[in-house]
């Protein structure tokens, strides 16, 4: 089976990918919502991804 | 607290019609609530202990349970060499955002429509209106909602 999601793409440590936490952070959601989709999902982590988003100035391009 | 119209539960399925869904990582836990208090009969991988897992683990978990395997995953559309004969089949709902509350929208519009005979063997990708089924790589059905 090819792998066609990147790591990069993914929220550490998970296989849920960022531009889900962007869904919810457009549509005016908090990373708490968020972590209660995703309750095995650390904090940390979802704030690294929430920072990658940031840092890469996440466009549409990214998402998968 | 007031639901909004799509976090209400669905009208129950037919017993005949009711299809059981193992939901892999990617689908919101309150999605599967959603479907759960809806009439559905759901397993979510969390609560098999079955999170950070390769796909592939989450075919062979639906199979094994005999379950329809729903995901937002759109990778699944791309497996084209995946054989899903044997399989009960795979739901991508694809509605261009993972907020539950849009899964929910569309679950309860579409999800009715989908009985365990259609899914079997196939992929069916589910949009904000369409249903489209696939077979073997190949789109074998379209149909507007």
């Amino acid at each position: 089976m090819t792998k066609i999601k990147s790591k990069i793409n993914l929220v550490p440590k998970s296989k849920v990918p960022i531009s889900y936490l962007l869904d919810y952070i457009k549509s005016g959601l908090s990373i708490s919502d968020f972590i209660s989709s995703y309750p095995w999902l650390k904090r940390k982590d979802v704030e690294k991804a929430l920072d990658e988003i940031k840092r890469r100035e996440f466009t549409s391009s990214y998402a998968l | 607290m007031k639901l909004k119209e799509e976090n209400l539960p669905l009208p129950m399925p037919s017993k005949k019609s009711r299809i059981k869904l193992y939901a892999d990582e990617c689908f919101p836990v309150p999605s599967a609530t959603f479907l759960k208090a809806s009439g559905y009969s759901v397993i979510h991988a969390y609560d098999k202990n079955l999170v950070q897992k390769d796909d592939r683990i989450h075919l062979l978990e639906a199979k094994k349970l005999n379950r329809v395997l729903i995901t937002l995953d759109r990778d699944f559309l791309y497996y084209n060499e995946v054989n899903l004969n044997n399989h009960l089949g795979v739901i991508v709902i694809s509605v261009g955002t993972a907020v539950p509350e849009n899964v929910n929208k569309v679950c309860k519009k579409l999800l009715k429509n989908i009985s365990e005979d259609f899914a079997k063997s196939s992929l069916i990708k589910v949009t904000i209106d369409k249903v489209i089924k696939i077979k073997g790589g190949r789109t074998i059905l379209e149909k507007d909602y």
